[in-house]
């Protein structure tokens, strides 16, 4: 099914601008009708793997993604899990794309499917009180302002995964 | 916590670095780091297997129970 995605959306595609030009009788309104969401999904699909985009993606002004960030402690030190966190990535489904060490920042992102074009979940360690560790995760859709609940469940997946890394 | 992992002392007393543990007993240096401070929130029997007979040593010589403020008042 995965494969015949491209085709399907294609076709769709063009059934749809037909169906515009048809009713609108000018074929380039029916064109920029598509122009503008497709540009959007490929910037996003872009520039969806570097951290340095990650503005573009959380800013309050990208009303057309949907955003949900939540934050867990750690007794475990900043610099210890910003390693922990790149091994508990590697055992789970998500794909770590990038990271800075300086910033204590990583960036995952989920596979697209039939369903999604996938999400990117933003993880940021900070210093906390008493020697403990801030995690902040904010995971965000890439095209879409309503996830189904896939950010929480991104969330929810990356945290028990970090639990359960903790038993060695 | 009141279990302390004394994993630094015991690699102290075999002269080990944790880099050699980790490649001898198979578990990365970042777990054995976060065991070393204690910060784990459970030992598999596996591993505390594979540490004991790397450092030849007993369970007892790398877990200790030390009683934390709350549990002294009891």
């Amino acid at each position: 099914m995965k494969h015949k995605l491209p085709f399907l959306i294609s076709i769709s595609c063009f059934l749809l601008y037909k169906l515009l030009q048809y009713s609108t009788g000018n074929r380039y309104i029916a064109l920029l009708v598509f122009l503008i969401p497709i540009t959007v999904l490929l910037i996003n699909m872009i520039l969806r793997k570097k951290l340095r985009y990650k503005s573009w993606f959380l800013s309050k002004h990208s009303f057309f993604l949907e955003k949900k960030s939540s934050t867990f402690t750690s007794a475990i030190s900043k610099e210890l899990l910003f390693q922990k966190l790149q091994e508990v990535t590697k055992s789970s489904s998500f794909r770590l794309v990038d990271s800075n060490s300086k910033s204590s920042e990583l960036l995952l992102t989920t596979a697209a499917n039939f369903w999604t074009w996938g999400e990117n979940l933003y993880i940021e360690i900070k210093e906390g009180e008493k020697e403990t560790s801030l995690v902040n995760v904010t995971a965000v859709t890439i095209y879409g302002s309503y996830s189904w609940n896939r950010n929480h469940k991104n969330y929810q997946h990356f945290y028990e995964s970090f639990q359960q890394s903790l038993t060695i | 916590m009141a279990i302390v992992v004394n994993l630094d002392v015991m690699l102290a007393k075999r002269k080990m670095q944790l880099k050699e543990l980790s490649e001898t007993v198979g578990i990365s240096v970042v777990n054995l780091s976060i065991l070393k401070q204690s910060k784990g929130k459970a030992i598999r029997f596996s591993t505390l297997n594979a540490i004991c007979v790397a450092l030849h040593c007993q369970p007892g010589d790398l877990l200790e129970f030390v009683p934390d403020e709350t549990q002294k008042r009891l």
